[in-house]
């Protein structure tokens, strides 16, 4: 299969997911992220099999695919870069409880706010990605 | 169906989309990165990821007609605190060297340091904005 349609299929796969994990919903991450007040661990249940599999996956990967793994991504290093861009997605993740992906799950109801919060996004790496190139 | 049923199977999917990108094209799968490449507006840097976007556009414009209580939801506060936390999802994704999906996901996935650190972090402080909004449901 060619990894255009691949990757075509794992990207609606993965939309999928985050519609029927519940975690295009603002609601449901903001409430995972409310560990003081009434605390939903929904996404718990959504990184348990996501992350399980993966890592699973991958292990046997490398045994029957090891061509695929022959270049993984460099570890970020932890500097202040990191530090610091860790804390700005945070933060802005707990405001409205939007991330990249939901952002564009959430595309398809055309309001206002989501396409604003997409459209900052979208600035938001491409200055990042500036700033990173002049270093 | 109880939320944390849908929470399983929806994780079952997310995993295996991340699988399919590992193994079958042979990266990580990360939103953030791919929309960086993306907008590079350069065809030969963005390559499959535009599919992979496509693909992902496809399902968003087909939500509100098939499963539409997944998108009902429009992000609440005023469109400044909104824009403001866009750049600042994106640029600090970008600064951290991925989002949700490449470090919470793969990261983790691969047993990988920086993205369990990366991971810890943005909880923590999302968790700390929240609190200081006034909670979850405010």
């Amino acid at each position: 299969m060619s990894r255009y349609l691949l990757a075509f299929v794992a990207g609606a796969l993965f939309a999928l997911g985050l519609a029927v994990s519940g975690m295009s919903q603002p609601s449901k991450v903001r409430g995972f992220l409310d560990f003081l007040g009434e605390w939903d661990m929904t996404m718990l249940f959504v990184l348990g099999p996501a992350v399980g599999i993966y890592f699973l996956g991958t292990r046997v990967g490398k045994k029957v695919l090891p061509h695929k793994f022959v270049s993984g991504p460099d570890p970020e290093k932890m500097g202040f870069r990191f530090f610091a861009g860790n804390v700005c997605f945070g933060v802005g993740w707990g405001m409205v409880g939007l991330c990249p992906g939901p952002a564009i799950a959430n595309l398809g109801q055309a309001n206002l706010p989501v396409v604003v919060f997409f459209v900052c996004l979208l600035v938001g790496i491409s200055v990042a990605d500036r700033v990173v190139a002049r270093l | 169906m109880h939320d944390y049923v849908l929470g399983l199977i929806g994780g079952v999917l997310l995993g295996l989309a991340a699988l399919v990108v590992r193994l079958g094209i042979g990266v990580p799968l990360g939103i953030s990165g791919f929309l960086s490449k993306a907008l590079s507006f350069r065809p030969k840097v963005a390559d499959w990821r535009l599919a992979f976007l496509a693909g992902m556009a496809l399902v968003a414009l087909l939500l509100p007609s098939v499963y539409p209580v997944a998108i009902s939801e429009v992000p609440s506060g005023g469109l400044g605190l909104i824009a403001l936390a866009g750049l600042l999802v994106g640029a600090g994704a970008r600064f951290a060297g991925g989002c949700t999906s490449g470090h919470s996901l793969c990261g983790m996935g691969n047993l990988e340091g920086d993205s369990i650190v990366a991971t810890v972090v943005f909880i923590a402080s999302g968790a700390a904005t929240v609190f200081l909004m006034g909670g979850g449901l405010g």
